[in-house]
Parts: structure tokens; C-alpha cells; sequence
């Protein structure tokens, strides 16, 4: 594949996106996981999917939809619902949770109706649920770039905010952080990353890729920039590796992507016993 | 005299119409050792996080340092151990010296990194606490009464003037327990802090408490020195916390 790669530039694209978003997705991931919130990445996927048939469905009735690029509209919507879900969340204070259903309901209910009214779209329903490395575009690319940039941005600037936010928000707002407005602006984010992700893991497998490189750096590390660190790593491993074995075995890549996470968790689970048992060992002896 | 630190005028908190502050008023002086107690549901907690202004009250106000809570900026003056410190995420992964630099994140401002000054802030609090050498362990590997000394470094990172601790001790074991009283003793003597501590326990503070505001269904049942407290046991009203040890030097 790496030859192919300057031949084919769907191939480039792909190849640029996995390595964009195996750095993006773990890293505001590391700080949706510790918050106790990974079931937001499922319910704001599917709410892009949502859009991203929206914008389909429209395409095929006005000129200016047929050539944009549906992940913008996507994106849009993914960001419209975080809003939504922070509004909920404020709605139901004891059962902050039924956000998420609420909002997942709503996505695939939108995206039934837009698909079933549909005749027929240009790309294939599954490589919007599962992913594709035939799919991604030079605007893609943009976007998800862009993406990466903002990421960044808020990450390295409110670091320390996010941080104190995520480990004891009461503490925080008595410290005179502005909480809600960190907590929207991370939202934000979140949804963001989420809808940009989906170009290559698809609807149904984005929140992996938010939430098992982290699970698996979590295993071993003591503190959170440690954790951010091992997170990226585990989730650059799995979308390259991911990439290049979907290319080779022609499947979906979000499919393989997500199978590498799994395989990550389960080798640092294992590695942790062996060293648990031998620690034990040592002990005795 | 000695300045005001905390002044609540007649203030009153409602909970969708159920009252859980009633006509409270409240002057808490610099130096002073204030024990808040009362049953559970007693408004203790309210009253607490009414003067950390993390709620508004419907009737009343509250000055902090002399200021209306509202044009009040400087909330490094002021720090909080909550009831929660003690049952946090311990899976977080996160080390003793990050969460001790949390304490200074509210005065650094949004775009500014740790500087020598903070991070000397850092080790002396963590020091002061005899935790220097842990910092480098995660938060959740730790006892519950070191993660406790570490939760009170973060509080005190910034050399507050207001130190407030919510049942500080909850789910901590008795080894745990002397510990921690050990630590406030020790801030209480070396520092020039003005103590809120919310308590199901005076005898274990009598020789620090200057004052007892002891809440009974949202009213102030009692507001006066710990000597005057002691004797409240005579009165059918309220039933007050045993005292054991009556008065010290000191105390009013």
C-alpha cells in the first residue's frame, strides 16, 4: 500500500485522514472518557449521520446541496446537537443520562426517514455506518485538517481548565473557572471530532475510536498527560494499521480499525496480568 | 477588631419553594474557627456552598471580606474541601502533584502556564502536608487519609485567607481520621486562616473551635462561642453535640 500511496491520491487522502484522526480522536477522547461521558461520541455519530443524510436528501432536489460535501452538514448537526445535549442534560438534572437515548433516538429516526425518502443515494449506505478508504475527498481532508487544528487549539490553550473541570468541576467553578463556557467549548469540540471521524470509521464504530485507545492507556498510566500520550499512540497504531489491512484485505476500514483498538485493550489487559503475576512471584520467592 | 470575612444578612434559600435557609445571619470574623453543625438536611451544606456563591439566595446577602459576593473577584482567597473530595473518581488518572497544581489554576488565568513561584507553591503546600515524596503516585493509588492530606494541599496551595471543609472526613477510616485532625491542628497553628469546618464531631476540634453556628431545619439555632454552646444542653430547643472538653485558652 505505502508505494501506492503517491500513485493514488484516494489512497493519500485516506492515508492522511487516518493519521489525522488517530491523533485527534484520542486526544479530546483521553478527556471524554475520564469525564464519564463516552456514550455522548455514540449518540452525536449518529445525529451526524442524520445530517449527513440530510444533506443527501436535499442534494437531490437543490443544485447547491449536490455539491457540497454532506459531512459539513453533518458536522453542523453534530455540533447543533451537543448544544442540545447540554441543554437536556440541564432539563433532566437526576437523570442526566436520558440525554443520550433522547438524542441517539432522534439521529436514527431522522436518518431513517431522510434514507427511506430518498431515491437512492450516490455513495453507499455502508460506507457511511462502517467507514470507507474510497470515500475521503481532497475537502474532506480540509475539513478534517481543520478540525485538528481547532482541537489542538483548545486543547493546548485550556489544558489546565479542561483538566480541573473533568477531575472536580465543583472545585473548579469555585476557583472562578467559567465552567459553562468551558463545558460548551468542549463540546464543541467533541462534536466536531466526532463528525469528522466518521469519514473513515463510519457512524456505528466513531466512538471506538474516541473511547478504546484511551481505555487501554488508562490500564497503565499514573497521570493524564501520560494517558493522553499512550492513547495517541495506541490510536495511530490502529487506524494505520487498520488502514493498510482493509486496503490489503479490500473490507471496510472502521471495521479493522476498531478490531487493532480491541486488540490493543486485550494485549495491554494481558501484559498487566503477566505482570501482576510475576510481581506476585518476586514477592514469594 | 477584626475584619469581616464572611457576613450573611438574613439570607434564605429555597429549593423548588422548600426552604432550606431560613433568616440566617452570620458573621464570620478574620481568625475565627467556625464548627457548623446539625442533623443531616439541616441546611449545612446549603449554607456552605451559599457562601462559596455556588448558589444565589432567593432573600438575604452575603458579603465575603467585605465585598458583595457578586463583586467579589479574588476567589484564590477562598478555598474548598468538599464532602465529594473523598469519593472522587479514583480511577482518574492523575498524580498527587497535578492535583495540587489544580488549586492554583483559578489565579493563573486561561492562557498562562505554571511558573518557579507556582510550582514552589506546589512543593511547599505538598511538604506542609508531608506528601512531597508521593507526588509522582496516582491520586487513586493512594489511603484514603493521604488523599485527604493531599486534597487539603490543594486547598491550601494558594495560602488562602478562608479555608472551607464540608465533612472533610466522610467515608474516612479512625487511623484516617487522626491524621487529618493532626494536619488541621498543625494548619491551624502555622497559618493565619480563617476555618469553616461543617462537622458531626466537635470534640475532635474544641481546642480550635472559636465559634458554633449550629443549624436545625434551615434556622440558626445557635450562633455563639463553644463554652455557650456546651451549656445549650439544659435548653429543650435543640439537642446541641456533646462537648467533652468545655473550654480552652482561647476559645470564647
Amino acid at each position: 500500500m505505502i508505494a501506492e500511496l503517491w500513485t493514488y491520491s484516494f489512497l493519500r487522502y485516506a492515508f492522511i485522514a487516518a493519521v489525522v484522526i488517530g491523533f485527534t480522536a484520542p486526544l479530546i477522547g483521553s478527556f471524554v472518557v475520564v469525564r464519564r461521558m463516552s456514550l455522548i461520541a455514540d449518540a452525536l455519530s449518529h445525529v451526524t449521520l442524520a445530517g449527513i443524510s440530510f444533506s443527501l436528501f436535499l442534494g437531490q432536489y437543490l443544485a447547491f446541496f449536490m455539491d457540497l460535501n454532506p459531512l459539513y452538514m453533518g458536522t453542523l448537526i453534530s455540533v447543533l446537537a451537543a448544544l442540545g445535549l447540554n441543554w437536556l442534560r440541564g432539563k433532566y438534572v437526576h437523570f442526566q443520562e436520558l440525554s443520550i437515548p433522547i438524542m441517539m433516538s432522534a439521529g436514527m429516526g431522522f436518518s431513517a426517514i431522510f434514507i427511506s425518502l430518498s431515491r437512492g443515494f450516490s455513495v453507499d449506505l455502508s460506507t457511511l455506518l462502517f467507514g470507507s478508504i474510497s470515500a475521503v475527498s481532497q475537502s474532506d481532508i480540509v475539513l478534517i485538517v481543520s478540525v485538528a487544528i481547532i482541537t489542538l487549539t483548545v486543547i493546548l490553550t485550556f489544558y489546565k481548565q479542561l483538566l480541573f473541570l473533568s477531575f472536580d468541576e465543583e472545585q473548579a467553578k469555585v476557583s472562578g473557572l467559567p465552567s459553562r463556557w468551558l463545558h460548551a467549548l468542549f463540546m464543541f469540540v467533541v462534536a466536531l471530532v466526532i463528525a469528522v471521524s466518521m469519514r473513515i470509521v463510519g457512524t456505528l464504530l466513531v466512538s471506538s475510536l474516541i473511547t478504546l485507545p484511551v481505555a487501554a492507556a488508562l490500564r497503565f498510566t499514573s497521570s493524564f498527560k501520560q494517558t493522553i500520550l499512550w492513547a495517541i499512540v495506541f490510536g495511530e497504531l490502529a487506524t494505520i494499521g487498520g488502514l493498510v489491512l482493509a486496503y490489503d484485505l479490500d473490507v471496510a476500514p472502521g471495521g479493522v480499525i476498531v478490531l487493532i483498538a480491541v486488540a490493543i485493550l486485550a494485549t495491554v489487559m494481558l501484559l498487566e496480568k503477566v505482570m501482576s503475576v510475576r510481581k506476585k512471584e518476586v514477592r514469594h520467592e | 477588631m477584626t475584619t469581616s470575612v464572611v457576613k450573611l444578612d438574613h439570607v434564605s434559600y429555597y429549593y423548588d419553594g422548600t426552604p432550606a435557609l431560613k433568616d440566617v445571619s452570620i458573621d464570620i470574623r478574620q481568625g475565627d474557627f467556625v464548627a457548623i453543625v446539625g442533623e443531616n438536611g439541616s441546611g449545612k451544606s446549603t449554607l456552605i456552598r451559599t457562601i462559596l456563591g455556588l448558589l444565589t439566595p432567593q432573600s438575604g446577602t452575603v458579603e465575603l471580606f467585605g465585598r458583595p459576593i457578586a463583586q467579589f473577584k479574588d476567589k484564590s482567597r477562598i478555598s474548598y474541601v468538599s464532602q465529594k473530595a473523598a469519593s472522587f473518581n479514583s480511577g482518574f488518572p492523575v498524580t498527587v502533584e497535578e492535583v495540587v497544581a489544580m488549586g492554583r489554576y483559578g489565579r493563573l488565568g486561561l492562557f498562562k502556564r505554571l511558573k518557579m513561584e507556582d510550582k514552589a507553591a506546589i512543593q511547599n503546600a505538598l511538604e506542609t502536608v508531608n506528601m512531597w515524596q508521593f507526588r509522582h503516585r496516582k491520586i487513586g493509588d493512594l489511603s484514603g487519609g493521604q488523599q485527604q492530606r493531599v486534597f487539603i494541599a490543594r486547598a491550601m496551595v494558594n495560602q488562602p485567607d478562608l479555608l472551607i471543609l464540608d465533612e472533610p472526613t466522610v467515608g474516612v477510616d479512625q487511623k484516617h481520621l487522626r491524621d487529618f485532625y493532626e494536619v488541621l491542628h498543625m494548619l491551624r497553628e502555622h497559618t493565619t486562616c480563617t476555618f469553616v469546618l461543617v462537622t458531626h464531631d466537635l470534640n475532635v476540634v474544641t481546642d480550635l473551635v472559636t465559634k458554633v453556628v449550629h443549624l436545625d431545619r434551615g434556622q440558626m439555632a445557635c450562633n455563639c462561642g463553644l463554652k455557650e454552646y456546651s451549656e445549650l444542653g439544659q435548653l429543650a430547643s435543640i439537642k446541641p453535640y456533646p462537648v467533652k472538653v468545655l473550654v480552652h485558652e482561647g476559645t470564647t
